[in-house]
């Protein structure tokens, strides 16, 4: 069976500190590298593989400016402040960070430029929906999804919403009680190619040092340690 | 937030200690077990709740190789410990997390395990980190044989005599593990799977449980060889012996970085034992059987100390430290108690005259007697760390410089320049992903360091946060800076948790990461900190608590 076709489980914290790596050894600051892991961790503990989007946006993150796709906020639409889509990390951290603000993203409705893997971003809503204790609505083109403040969505709509395109977002909030649907019971952990975990490995290890002999011989025990 | 669920109790905040006392490097190197640390607290939790004990399985050979599986059973559900037992040849044998192969291998297995469970994990386990457990499994760990000690208890066993007492003290346990992973490593259960059961609620449980359980596996194994090797000669190991067996540890640098990364966990766990304390000190009466107790707890601290043994020149210094403040406390209890509040008394009268190894001592000392005061803390040592993540971003900056000035003062007031000041950098060796501490003079990959050095991330952001107006939103300054949201988040949870942050600097030239170890184990419960190197520590757990079978009321049935 090739690499592509294998599949497996990790766990939720596997994927929260892959995620994290792989962020930070692409160039995110490690405060941006952790919300790439909370927000993947978070899909991956909802049945959706966030690691195959991650690996895609990070990838050319490589080779370009990590600040590319940063947003510009503005009062009822957020922009892109260099001309290219959006990056999911920078803006779902700018949005949370925004949330509480009278003019920010969720006290109006809120236009906002094409953003690259959105699905990445779903996460960062549930949070807002939770912070500000009102339902959360994003629409585009093709589909909506509504998240409730206890995080409650339905996976069938968001599923819709794992493009592979840059899409253009409209985000509106409304008052809203808990779902009371709950997300209790057995978390569904989503499953990955065999060949994402290799990606995304590869990044992460961005943020590791090659052995030398120096630093093993400085990592262990200075005395006789096999008694 | 834990101060609200105690809501009911007095307000002893003026008998607490401080974090710029308490969260120090020198004083979290002399920290002490105490009743509130984790391998007690589930101890106390397994007696109260009547668990039951067993040995399901054992299928080991004259080789020593083989399979068992111990069974712990509570109110609501089972555990099991199942173990492998290898033929490790010495030149394999290493505690390095480089290692790769061991004398045994065990995972926590959630439920009791049927044959296909013990196959599968037969194929995974012994691999360790080679291999992938499931979320069937709460932990994956390893040990190796002290090969003085089993080798000694296996001879006179075999030969129908006891081991030498000296012998047994001078190493403490016949396994020492090496790992103990858990909270989703390798594939295992992530720690949502457990955190809302009552009985494993507490950090780091089901890696107690499967310590504790390891520690009985490592006595029936060495009977087994010594019944293989004296076949009708051989007899058991005396009970007392037995007791002063505990399961010994290697910890290296991995544990420093924990307790950085998770500042809420580690605020709860020293807030816990800092309001235990303020409790006692707030007492303003001593009973007589707290008294009574203080005094018991004395006679066993002093015969630790006396059978605690390490050639480490930092610890030698500090087990002379506590001898003779121990011999200090023995003469104060003469006059003990006095006066209103002598509880606290004693305490102030110990922070005059002791060093901080008799102080951390007594800490541990005034707890022990008074559970019904303090043990009710245990149940806020948890954090849910995932609540809280988000940064508010709608602070203005002003206010939140101010919040910083305020609780980073330690932190700030210096610019980092001296290279004595970041001569050191925390990283990830790509190695098995091991974490080590270089010397930024010489050492290769500081671009890729791990960001440890709070101290020095406080001053940086400070020190940007200057530049920027103070009515703008917190928000608009994290847009720019990017690089400070890291510290950005750490210093708004550090309102609610004022214990979260070591306060001093982790990179600094004389640095000793051994004093980061010695405070997480201390509240695992672990005694006997013997530094191998000043980043390298070896420890003992369990040592002198009862055995499965003593819980289990010394069934018949367990041999």
């Amino acid at each position: 069976m090739s690499d592509a076709a294998e599949l497996l489980t990790l766990s939720q914290n596997e994927t929260e500190s892959l995620c994290m790596k792989a962020a930070r050894g692409v160039g995110f600051s490690w405060g941006l590298a952790e919300e790439a892991g909370f927000a993947a961790g978070w899909l991956a503990a909802r049945n959706f593989d966030a690691i195959t989007p991650l690996v895609a946006l990070l990838t050319p993150k490589m080779v370009n400016a990590i600040t590319r796709g940063a947003p510009k906020p503005m009062p009822a639409h957020w922009r892109t402040l260099d001309g290219n889509p959006l990056c999911p990390i920078q803006l779902g951290a700018a949005l949370i960070d925004h949330a509480e603000l009278s003019d920010g993203p969720f006290r109006q409705e809120t236009q906002i430029d094409p953003v690259e893997r959105p699905i990445l971003l779903l996460p960062f809503f549930a949070r807002a929906a939770e912070i500000l204790r009102r339902s959360v609505t994003v629409v585009w083109a093709e589909g909506g999804v509504q998240i409730m403040p206890d995080g409650v969505f339905k996976n069938f709509d968001a599923m819709t919403w794992a493009s592979t395109q840059p899409v253009a977002l409209r985000i509106l909030t409304s008052e809203c009680s808990d779902s009371h649907a709950g997300l209790t019971g057995s978390t569904i952990l989503a499953q990955i190619p065999v060949s994402t975990l290799r990606a995304i490995d590869a990044l992460a290890l961005r943020t590791t040092v090659p052995g030398s002999n120096s630093s093993r011989s400085g990592a262990g025990s200075s005395v006789k340690n096999d008694d | 937030m834990i101060a609200t669920k105690h809501a009911e109790r007095p307000d002893v905040s003026a008998f607490r200690r401080q974090p710029a006392q308490v969260m120090k490097l020198d004083r979290m190197g002399t920290a002490h077990p105490t009743r509130l640390s984790f391998l007690r607290v589930l101890l106390r939790r397994m007696t109260r709740e009547r668990w039951t004990f067993d040995r399901s399985v054992w299928q080991v050979d004259a080789k020593g190789v083989g399979r068992a599986v111990y069974r712990a059973t509570g109110p609501e559900r089972t555990y099991s410990l199942v173990a492998f037992a290898h033929d490790l040849p010495d030149y394999l044998r290493s505690d390095r997390v480089i290692a790769t192969a061991w004398d045994a291998t065990f995972a926590l297995f959630d439920g009791t395990p049927d044959a296909a469970d013990l196959d599968r994990l037969a194929a995974t386990v012994p691999l360790q980190e080679a291999g992938r457990v499931s979320s069937k499994e709460l932990t994956l760990s390893r040990a190796n044989r002290s090969v003085r000690l089993f080798g000694h208890v296996v001879d006179c066993l075999s030969a129908g005599l006891q081991p030498d007492l000296a012998e047994i003290e001078a190493v403490g346990y016949l396994m020492r593990t090496t790992a103990v992973y858990g909270s989703g490593k390798f594939g295992a259960a992530d720690r949502t799977v457990i955190k809302d059961r009552h009985e494993l609620s507490g950090p780091f449980f089901a890696e107690m449980l499967t310590v504790w359980l390891i520690r009985t596996f490592t006595v029936d194994l060495v009977e087994h060889m010594a019944c293989v090797k004296g076949s009708r000669q051989a007899v058991l190991l005396d009970q007392g012996l037995r007791l002063r067996l505990g399961v010994g540890n290697s910890t290296g640098l991995g544990m420093a970085p924990f307790v950085v990364r998770h500042p809420r966990l580690f605020n709860n766990w020293v807030w816990a034992r800092e309001e235990a304390l303020a409790r006692v000190r707030a007492q303003e009466q001593a009973s007589h059987k707290a008294v009574a107790g203080l005094r018991l707890a004395l006679t066993a601290a002093v015969e630790n100390a006396r059978i605690w043994r390490s050639d480490h020149f930092v610890q030698v210094a500090k087990l002379s430290d506590l001898r003779n403040d121990l011999t200090k406390i023995e003469m104060a209890l003469e006059r003990f108690p006095q006066g209103d509040r002598p509880w606290n008394a004693l305490w102030l009268w110990a922070e005059a005259t002791l060093t901080l190894e008799g102080q951390e001592a007594l800490v541990a000392l005034m707890l022990e007697p008074h559970g019904d005061l303090i043990d009710d803390l245990a149940e806020t040592m948890s954090a849910d760390e995932a609540t809280l993540f988000a940064v508010n971003g709608s602070v203005k900056v002003a206010d939140f410089r101010a919040d910083l000035a305020a609780r980073y003062a330690w932190a700030l007031g210096r610019d980092y320049s001296d290279p004595d000041d970041t001569a050191r950098f925390w990283y990830v060796s790509e190695e098995k992903l091991e974490p080590r501490i270089g010397d930024r003079r010489i050492d290769e990959g500081a671009e890729r360091e791990q960001p440890l050095g709070i101290a020095q991330l406080a001053a940086d952001l400070a020190r940007d946060l200057t530049l920027w107006p103070g009515d703008e939103a917190l928000a608009s300054f994290l847009l720019v800076h990017p690089e400070h949201r890291l510290m950005a988040r750490r210093v708004q949870q550090s309102a609610l948790f004022p214990y979260a942050e070591i306060q001093d600097n982790l990179l600094a030239a004389n640095i000793l990461p051994i004093d980061i170890l010695r405070s997480k184990l201390a509240f695992f419960g672990a005694s006997h900190f013997d530094p191998r190197s000043d980043k390298w520590l070896r420890i003992s757990l369990f040592k002198g608590e009862p055995f499965p079978q003593d819980l289990n009321g010394l069934q018949a049935s367990w041999a």
